[in-house]
């Protein structure tokens, strides 16, 4: 007992001395650091070991980390496509052919990158599969032509080859990898040597922090800071005002304002790139009426809807077409549905649906959509029942076509519209439709005759029929498209900026390494 | 807690006004988001546009039934139950084996298991919930009826002939009614606390508005920390859900803890006569009407005087506060030893054992049951050889000394009772009732060793006993109290 | 007695490994519906799942798998987690010691709390009343762990910048003194620790205060007061012993309790220990995790019962007669 007594003083005495004496000691100690360095925080969460084959999937901060530490033949700024590792490339007349001149470029331990580790980073993710969206199916084989000249050849044209695969997949060290034959058990620290701006320099496993040090050789410049930390914090908005970190994204316009009012800079995405939206079950005995679907449109004031769920008056209405009205890609002559619950009632009345009619969605979280949703279709006569369920559950009963309709967030809507064929096609794994493909032979038509448009041009043309038929079918519902703030302290790093089309793949966020690259 | 029904009374009353008077729905987002208080909307409105009282009325509706609902389901599952398997012992190993797998496991993590598989419906909670919460009351009653079962008058009237049905639904419910409010009490409280938590944690039911999924909604934006609304947004379900639950905590306590009156201040003047004294003394434990008035004794060293008196005339009450143990409160009057006043708070550690003891009535509730004998000696500070002699005098092997109390007999624990009473040889001793609980023989030693010890140390002796013969056998004056109008 | 005891534990051990294997697999969705079931997560095609499916080793029969999982258990070598793609020994070893720390720390310092004031209060309402002492802890036990931690939370830490908000230490703190990242780590700890000794006290201490009261009433008190034994001796080696008795095992009950209760706390203040794994392990439907961790649960809080029905008789002599071991 007195043993106990003794130790619970001595606790006692340690916390006085915490809470006396640390808080100026460990002040003083990052003051003193972050005098002699340039160190960006953020905050987001843990996305794993950032190896090519192991990085976390959940969000697309797992492939901005790695692409961190490894670099592709092409990459986006604020223009739009510019060079990376290639510093220059030409399509051959029938889209079946890339060929890449190389920058010289050296990975993190010395050894120089050429049109070996190209062919070879080619092949190797033709057997190992990239952890994000990156379909090596439609790469024949890849070729090295000289030291620093790479051939590329696919099976089949594919008009955003180089966007999409070009310039995502990562180039990883032949040297390294070539004896590796279990890329996702393979943890070894050179598993992360790559050619990019930054090294890894600490994982913490536990807490889910990253530090990453420049490169100081890196090929394409000199990175302006010296440090770059992901932290991984609970509360983004309440972590930056305390200072715990000085960028962090939030949805919330009601936190800008806070936030701005503090004197933290906003950086808005533009394009928006992200929808929240309705998927309906097309199987649905009721809901495979088109004329059901519009109805519901006419019903929801998803303005409204908008302005609240987001706190901000500039709300962006979804578009039915799909694509955000800000992204180069928009057709501005999609069908509009305005609310008008009295055009509801009416196309319900025409319908026969004298009765109340009783339709269920799915959330995968608490949403806050769903319950808007629920007040405004109980006006016009619809009763609405809500199911939550978590992520897996969500997926699965999706994959069962178990629902009549689901809310699901998406982002990298601004970036390539080919992602309007893989969400209808069910070519690619369609949770987005469930098993309820989206069957309409005119849009299957557009949407393989868009992959294999030689100019801009021609293919503009084609996207714009797409949006139409999805504007008219309504096969999807967006509800509205979402920003995304990114709120930062403007004294410890000012370099942000929208990437045009969003990164890689459309990613709408500005963790791009090419901000820290001058 | 007197109050308890008003309370409870005026709440529903204030809440029943405002349920069907308040003029805008919980389920209504028309309204501007984060409106402050005003005449229109007591407390505001939400992110969303809902009126903040509107909600609060319908959380505190959905929060409320799930307290009722579990209560009421997992207090009938641990009565049936409990009875089941305590009174027929059918299926007891049954029952009782899944209470005891169930206590075991964290309700915790099944209740987020479930909640995984099912996506936290309303009435799945509640299902949950109860059937979570029903083992350990289950498992008292059950004990309670096992020895409610074996008593005197349920054995009786099972001979009578009475049926099962006619003894569960005509003795049982008395006793087991206490058991039962508490336990439905408790539950409700847990029940309220759980759901808000898990809804807090989103987790809850999506439709359903709680006082935990208000909660959950306020402080998923927690701008409003930073900017002052989290008064009317976060502070009021967090009042309820802490008034309603604290207050279940008071009545769940006010039900077992009786209070005791505080001593009162009390100026004594002794006289300055020798000997083992009761003054005036007039017995009312702080009620009005006293059980004997004006008691005055004296008994001088070498002299053993006994008073008598059935059960209930207080002439154990009477021997406490001449050793001054008894709260003043409950008397007045005073004790005095040799000039010194008994219930002086410096009197116990100077006279305690050293010039006067007490003999309890019970040598084997008198032990500590915990500690060996040994230390039961020591803690009166007498070394070894002291304890050793003590217990050779009674014929006791000093190797008795690390028995616990429960390795010995009730013959020598009456022997070590009169060794440990006489170790520091005392000018006085009182003796309660020592031999009630003795059989003849026993009775007859441990009288003769008291007789022996006291004329050997020249000791005055009060005996306080209800046995006539030994009073007579070994006084040399008895006192006989009487019992006036009193029967317990 | 000791045998029948034992043997139970045996059975419901073996019930718990069955089910643990049982209990993820019958969860709808498995770990690829959770890779897609995310907002914003990738598209995945047909060789990405299988390629998944078979390095998961999901593709093979379930008897495959069972056979697998039970090798697993006899060898303690759960697999490779989904989610961290790594051992899953090496993942739970990674946040045990913060669990464990967090809540080592808050039952030890809860159980000498609520030991001391339940003990003092005990003593104080046979004697004098203990109304603000009770009061207070009667209002304690009943408000939620949550409001708790987010009222200490929101006070210390947001609008009184005393404590850090979150996580185990300050990241990535170079060139700082062995003593500074000790201080550091203590630090982050205060608010979690106060929270679960805030949840856990009251209910150990209305316990520990009802047995004193009661004690207070046993006869050998009085009679330990007839031998003129200073209060604190009597407190001490008389009331403080028998009452410890029945709260004894609720507070090897409680320790188990707390294991879990650390789910709460560790979400809240996002403190990296195990309850904050197993969270995520049930939402990503990680199995080899989700078996690491309710392996590792039931096998504390079947050792903690173990351990109890072990320590009981140490405690009491009277059951060490009737229950020799």
């Amino acid at each position: 007992m007195k043993r106990l007594f003794i130790l619970l003083g001595l606790v006692v005495l340690l916390l006085q001395a915490c809470s006396n004496s640390e808080e100026q000691e460990s002040k003083a100690g990052v003051e003193q650091t972050s005098a002699s360095k340039d160190i960006v925080k953020i905050g987001w969460a843990d996305s794993g070991f950032l190896s090519p084959f192991t990085f976390g999937t959940s969000g697309p901060i797992g492939f901005l980390r790695n692409s961190y530490l490894f670099d592709a033949l092409t990459w986006k700024d604020d223009t739009g496509v510019i060079p990376w590792l290639a510093k220059s490339w030409e399509v051959s007349e029938d889209g079946f052919t890339y060929t890449f001149q190389l920058n010289e470029a050296n990975f993190h331990d010395g050894e120089p990158l050429t049109a070996e580790d190209v062919a070879f980073s080619y092949e190797y993710f033709q057997k190992h599969p990239f952890q994000w969206n990156v379909d090596m199916t439609k790469v024949e084989k890849a070729e090295v032509i000289n030291d620093y000249e790479v051939r590329i050849q696919l099976k089949e044209p594919f008009s955003p080859f180089i966007t999409e695969i070009a310039g995502m997949l990562p180039i990883i060290p032949k040297h390294i990898w070539s004896a590796v034959k279990n890329p996702l058990e393979y943890r070894e620290s050179d598993a992360l040597i790559g050619s990019g701006p930054f090294l890894l320099k600490h994982y913490d496993e536990a807490s889910g922090h990253y530090q990453f040090v420049k490169n100081e050789s890196f090929f394409k410049g000199e990175v302006v800071i010296d440090e770059l930390q992901y932290l991984n914090v609970e509360n983004r908005v309440l972590s930056l005002q305390k200072g715990e970190i000085n960028n962090g994204m939030t949805f919330k316009y009601d936190d800008v304002a806070q936030l701005e009012k503090e004197g933290f800079s906003v950086l808005k995405s533009e394009p928006t790139g992200s929808a929240v939206r309705i998927i309906f079950n097309l199987d649905h005995p009721q809901l495979k009426e088109k004329q059901l679907r519009q109805a519901i449109a006419h019903a929801l004031n998803r303005i409204d809807m908008s302005q609240k769920l987001t706190g901000s008056k500039e709300a962006m209405e979804g578009s039915s077409g799909i694509i955000p009205p800000d992204s180069d890609w928009y057709n501005p002559n999609v069908p509009q549905y305005d609310y008008d619950v009295e055009r509801a009632k009416e196309m319900l009345t025409a319908l026969g649906y004298e009765e109340k009619l009783e339709l269920n969605v799915l959330v995968s979280s608490t949403s806050k959509e769903a319950e808007l949703m629920q007040a405004m279709l109980r006006d016009i006569g619809i009763t609405l029942s809500i199911q939550t369920a978590e992520p897996a559950t969500f997926a699965a009963l999706m994959a069962e076509g178990n629902f009549d309709m689901a809310i699901t967030g998406h982002i990298g809507l601004s970036g390539d519209p080919d992602f309007l064929r893989l969400w209808f096609s069910g070519q690619a794994s369609n949770l987005y439709a469930g098993k309820s493909v989206f069957q309409h032979e005119g849009f299957t038509k557009l949407a393989e005759a868009q992959l294999r448009a030689q100019d801009e041009e021609a293919r503009k043309k084609l996207v714009d029929e797409m949006q139409m038929i999805l504007g008219d079918e309504l096969p999807t519902l967006v509800l509205y498209h979402r920003p995304f703030y990114h709120i930062y302290d403007a004294s410890v790093f000012d370099g942000w900026f929208n990437t045009k089309g969003g990164i890689a793949d459309g990613i709408p966020l500005v963790d791009n390494k090419a901000a820290f690259v001058r | 807690m007197k109050h308890k029904k008003y309370i409870v009374g005026s709440f529903i009353l204030f809440y029943s006004v405002l349920y069907f008077s308040y003029p805008y729905a919980a389920s209504s987002y028309q309204f501007e988001s984060y409106l402050a208080p005003s005449r229109m909307h007591w407390l505001g409105t939400n992110s969303v546009g809902q009126d903040v009282v509107a909600l609060l009325i319908e959380g505190t509706k959905w929060s409320l039934i799930v307290g009722f609902v579990v209560a009421t389901a997992s207090t009938l599952l641990s009565v049936v139950l409990g009875v089941w398997s305590g009174y027929f012992r059918k299926w007891d190993s049954l029952w009782n084996g899944l209470a005891n797998v169930l206590l075991v496991l964290p309700n915790l993590l099944i209740i987020l298991l479930v909640i995984a598989f099912t996506g936290g419906q309303y009435t799945m909670l509640l299902v949950l919930m109860s059937v979570l919460s029903w083992p350990a009351y289950m498992r008292i009653i059950r004990a309670q009826v096992m020895s409610l079962k074996e008593r005197e008058f349920i054995q009786i009237s099972r001979q009578l002939g009475n049926s099962h049905l006619y003894i569960l639904t005509r003795h049982f419910p008395a006793h087991l009614k206490s058991l039962v409010q508490t336990k439905w009490i408790m539950t409700f409280r847990y029940a309220i606390l759980t759901e808000a938590g898990l809804a807090f944690l989103g987790l809850g039911d999506p439709v359903k508005v709680t006082w935990g999924k208000l909660l959950h909604d306020g402080f998923s934006n927690p701008t409003i920390f930073l900017n002052g609304s989290w008064t009317w947004l976060v502070l009021p379900p967090v009042l309820l859900l802490a008034i309603v639950t604290v207050y279940i905590s008071f009545i769940i306590e006010g039900k077992n803890v009786k209070r005791t009156k505080s001593s009162l201040r009390k100026e004594v003047h002794c006289t300055k006569e020798a000997g083992l004294r009761g003054e005036q003394i007039t017995l009312h434990y702080g009620v009005s009407k006293p059980i004997f008035e004006n008691v005055s004794l004296d008994v001088q060293r070498g002299e053993i005087v006994s008073i008598t008196g059935p059960s209930g005339s207080g002439k154990t009450s009477l021997a406490r506060a001449m050793y001054g143990i008894l709260p003043v409160a409950y008397y007045e009057g005073h004790g005095q030893m040799d000039g010194e006043w008994t219930s002086h708070p410096k009197f116990a550690s100077a006279h305690y054992f050293k010039t006067i003891a007490f003999m309890y009535q019970d040598a084997r509730a008198a032990f500590n049951p915990l500690l060996p004998l040994r230390q039961q000696f020591e803690e009166l500070g007498v070394t070894q050889d002291e304890m050793n002699e003590a217990l050779k005098e009674v014929q006791l092997y000093e190797t008795i000394a690390n028995r616990y109390p429960h390795e010995c007999s009730g013959g020598m624990l009456s022997r070590v009772l009169v060794a440990l009473t006489f170790v520091w040889r005392p000018h006085y001793v009182i003796c309660d009732e020592v031999t009630s609980a003795l059989d003849p023989i026993l009775k007859k030693e441990i009288i003769f060793l008291l007789q022996k010890k006291a004329k050997q140390l020249n000791c005055g002796v009060l005996m306080i006993t209800h046995d006539h013969d030994v009073a007579h056998a070994i006084s040399d004056r008895t006192l006989q109290m009487t019992k006036e109008n009193r029967d317990d | 007695m000791k045998h029948v005891r034992l043997r139970s534990y045996v059975v419901v051990f073996l019930a718990l490994i069955l089910l643990n294997f049982a209990l993820p697999r019958m969860m709808p969705g498995g770990p690829i519906d959770f890779i897609e079931g995310q907002d914003s997560g990738p598209t995945l095609t047909k060789e990405q799942k299988e390629s998944i499916l078979a390095y998961y080793a999901l593709d093979e029969s379930p008897v495959t798998q069972w056979v697998r999982y039970m090798k697993g258990v006899v060898t303690l070598d759960f697999g490779t987690s989904f989610q961290y793609r790594q051992d899953v020994g090496a993942v739970i070893r990674e946040h045990l010691p913060y669990t464990l720390s967090l809540v080592g720390v808050a039952t030890l310092i809860s159980i000498i709390i609520s030991i001391v004031f339940g003990l003092y209060s005990g003593y104080q309402a046979v004697h004098k009343g203990d109304r603000v002492l009770f009061g207070t802890m009667l209002v304690f036990s009943a408000l939620p762990e949550f409001l708790v931690g987010m009222f200490l939370l929101i006070t210390y830490s947001v609008m009184l910048p005393i404590f850090p908000m979150s996580g185990a230490a300050t990241p990535f703190l170079e060139n700082a003194s062995l003593l500074n990242m000790m201080l550091d780590r203590i630090q982050h700890a205060v608010l979690p620790i106060t929270t679960l000794i805030l949840a856990t006290v009251p209910s150990l201490y209305l316990l520990m205060r009802n047995e004193t009261v009661r004690i207070m009433q046993a006869p050998f008190i009085e009679f330990a007061q007839m031998k003129g034994i200073h209060t604190r001796t009597l407190l001490r080696k008389h009331v403080f012993k028998n009452a410890l008795l029945p709260v004894f095992t609720m507070m090897m009950l409680r320790v188990g309790l707390t294991f879990t209760g650390a789910i709460f706390v560790e979400t809240l203040f996002s403190y990296p220990g195990i309850g904050k794994l197993l969270r995520d392990a049930i939402v990503s439907r990680d199995y080899p995790l989700m078996h690491g961790l309710f392996f590792l649960f039931t096998s504390i809080i079947l050792m903690i019962n173990l351990l109890t029905d072990w320590i009981y008789p140490k405690l009491d002599p009277r059951i060490r007669k009737e229950d020799p071991m």
